[in-house]
């Protein structure tokens, strides 16, 4: 082998570890799961029969998967948006390192680094119908315990908040990050042209920080599609299926109904809405 | 001197490799029953010095995935401790214990309302390790403190009215603010639906049976009490654990079953005690159980049913049973005094033989394991008013139907 050879084979070793360890953990069990949603397979029989599109053609008619699939809309919504607004608007007001803002970082940094089980116990905590604190203390004080959990409605904003309140101190940092990159002679020559407070935001720190933000959305919009833990130990996706998301309603289809095939087609589902958000997401950074 | 080491060493690993591996998975509900399991794993490796028993302990609701996946991968354990709705699921990859011993003859020594589980044809797929019935757990204290008197004789117990008065009196009159904790399975619900004249299934087992006025008694009976608060609202609509509050000293009353009854011993803040199972038109338990069941592609089929065989044989189950505070399925247990709860057990064994044949007949079938949920969610749509029992009983019947199919 000669140099050169050897030397245009380094740059492919270098990727060789994490191309063998992403193929067969990701890329092998991705394939496999396609396949396997194209036969009625089960735990104890193996693959079954080849079915074709069948699996995909009883997703459209299941009332779980669609409200499931409704659901996560829904949620990956609202929490994007929550997450991106409050991360931005954290990082603006703590982009300055002074003791302070130091400690005010680590304060919303924190629920990042717990665990989401502990993040849905402690709100199970505060908010639980009959034994929570808040409910406790409002009846203490003569109002009327609030249904948190047994509610459609508040279940959904309360797992919602939750799984905000969990995430948002990661993006701050990256806001933060993304906040230092800007080059300050850039506001202050803005603030010799007389450019407000609002327009030196709306007019410099937005559009350069747009790399961050579909970044933030990006990785935002795949967390909230992933969401599992924090909704199983809160709510356990109810009351009924309100809160009920796609990746509960696959571990369901799979371990409590016993049909990992069915369970392999919503997978992919989910995988091809992904793909779609993400695809459109770059695009529209591209074209910005 | 040192060739003699070496010679020595060699022979250990040697009569070390020769032992035979015997996987056991075995699920736990309390910690007190992996100390009674080890102390019977030692015992049996000590009758058997060329088996190494390795036990992997895994939690209760973890089991089904963990055994799933086991069987997926072609390494499922030669002995797995299991309840009713893995045995059906798992029976086609069940080893058949018939090979190993006379079939018919092993799964006679099993109370009868046990043996529709494990026989299956000429095949016997596993074997009852211990019986199991719903009841009801009461906090002793809470009664006293508000005057009302509970049952104690099993032939006559409450009647649901006065069941319902009694804990409406109870949470009005005592430190119990909730009235009955009740577990968040459809088995546990299916007590009622039972004692109201229900069924899932036809005397053929093939159609579904539970679309009937008896059933809509059932669960309008039971949506009533979670309305009216006498069952918190957050145990069947937001997961919210009910043993937690029965143990607390908060509810007066707990729908379970007698598998507690060594995790609620260490229970001391209260006084507690079981009740009868009250009455509709019939009284009725729900018989389920935990059995032992071997896989046939597992390295060890033979000694798992050697295994299996002497942990459900008379001597060992009987004391395994005592030692667990469980009812040994054994034909030949009845009448075994435990020395603590025998009143408590008595009042179980009563309920259970009570219990018609067709429920033990229901739950047998694999088609309930697939609807076990289905079930569920729908009783939990009619609790949010988001439809009526009629329609509940409708969905279950269909999507029943099609899983017999």
């Amino acid at each position: 082998m000669n140099y050169r050879t050897r030397k245009g084979l380094v740059p492919y070793l270098f990727v060789a570890p994490n191309t063998l360890i992403f193929s067969l953990f990701v890329l092998l069990p991705m394939i496999y799961g396609l396949g396997f949603s194209l036969f009625d397979g089960n735990f104890t029989t193996g693959l079954g029969n080849f079915v074709g599109l069948q699996n995909y053609q009883e997703l459209l008619q299941d009332g779980a998967f669609l409200r499931a699939l409704l659901n996560t809309l829904w949620y990956v919504g609202a929490v994007v948006v929550m997450v991106v607004v409050l991360s931005l608007a954290l990082a603006l007001m703590l982009k300055e390192t002074t003791l302070a803002s130091s400690i005010a970082r680590v304060g919303f940094y924190l629920p990042v680094i717990l665990s989401p089980v502990v993040v849905g116990v402690a709100w199970r905590w505060m908010f639980g119908t009959e034994l929570g604190i808040i409910n406790a203390l409002l009846t203490m004080t003569g109002g009327s315990p609030i249904p948190w959990l047994t509610d459609v409605t508040w279940a959904r904003v309360l797992v919602t908040l939750a799984s905000v309140w969990s995430m948002t101190g990661f993006y701050m940092v990256l806001f933060i990050g993304g906040l230092n990159t800007i080059p300050t002679d850039m506001y202050e020559a803005a603030e010799v042209d007389g450019a407000s407070p609002a327009q030196r935001f709306w007019k410099i720190t937005v559009p350069l920080l747009v790399p961050t933000t579909m970044l933030v959305t990006i990785l935002a919009t795949i967390n909230a599609f992933k969401a599992f833990e924090i909704i199983l130990v809160l709510t356990s996706g109810g009351p009924g299926d309100s809160t009920k998301l796609l990746v509960q309603n696959i571990y369901q289809s799979a371990f409590e109904g016993g049909n990992p095939s069915y369970a392999s087609a919503q997978s992919v589902v989910l995988f091809a809405v992904l793909m779609l958000l993400t695809f459109v997401q770059t695009r529209i950074a591209r074209e910005d | 001197m040192r060739r003699f080491a070496a010679l020595l060493a060699a022979l250990s690993l040697a009569s070390a490799q020769a032992k035979t591996d015997l996987q056991v998975v075995w699920f736990t509900e309390a910690p007190a029953e992996q100390t009674i399991f080890d102390k019977y794993v030692l015992m049996y490796e000590k009758a058997n010095p060329d088996v190494d028993v390795s036990v992997t302990y895994v939690p209760f609701q973890q089991l089904t995935q963990k055994l799933q996946l086991m069987v997926a991968g072609k390494t499922p354990p030669d002995v797995a401790r299991v309840v009713t709705a893995n045995i059906a699921e798992f029976d086609p990859v069940a080893s058949d214990l018939g090979k190993y011993t006379n079939g018919t003859t092993f799964a006679n020594q099993f109370l009868s309302s046990q043996v529709p589980y494990i026989k299956k044809g000429n095949r016997v797929i596993g074997a009852p390790l211990d019986v199991t019935a719903n009841g009801l757990f009461y906090n002793k204290d809470c009664f006293r403190e508000a005057k009302v008197a509970v049952p104690t004789n099993p032939l006559r117990p409450w009647t649901w009215a006065q069941w319902r008065q009694a804990l409406e009196t109870v949470t009005k009159n005592s430190k119990c603010r909730f009235g009955l904790s009740f577990d968040y399975t459809t088995l546990r619900f299916s007590t009622m639906l039972y004692q109201a004249g229900g069924r899932y299934l036809d005397a053929s087992g093939k159609k579904m049976a539970v679309n009937t006025p008896q059933s809509e008694r059932a669960i309008d009976f039971f949506a009533d009490m979670v309305k009216d608060g006498l069952i918190p609202r957050s145990q069947w609509l937001s997961g919210e654990d009910p043993s937690s509050l029965f143990k607390s000293g908060l509810s007066a009353m707990y729908m379970s079953g007698n598998w507690n009854l060594t995790q609620l011993s260490q229970v001391k803040n209260f006084q507690w005690g079981v009740a009868p199972l009250p009455k509709d038109k019939i009284r009725s338990t729900v018989p389920g159980g935990k059995f032992l069941m071997g896989f046939k592609d597992s390295r060890n089929p033979a000694e798992g049913a050697k295994f299996i065989q002497w942990l459900t044989g008379k001597d060992i189950n009987i004391a395994f049973s005592k030692d667990n505070m469980t009812l040994s399925a054994r034909k030949d247990a009845r009448g075994v005094k435990y020395g603590t709860f025998d009143d408590e057990i008595a009042i179980y064994q009563s309920d259970l033989s009570i219990t018609p044949s067709y429920v033990g007949r229901d739950w047998s079938n694999p088609a309930m394991a697939k609807i076990n949920t289905f079930i569920r969610d729908q009783i939990v749509k009619v609790l949010l008013g988001q439809q009526t029992s009629k329609q509940a009983l409708e969905a279950i019947t269909a999507e029943g139907n099609k899983n017999l199919k």
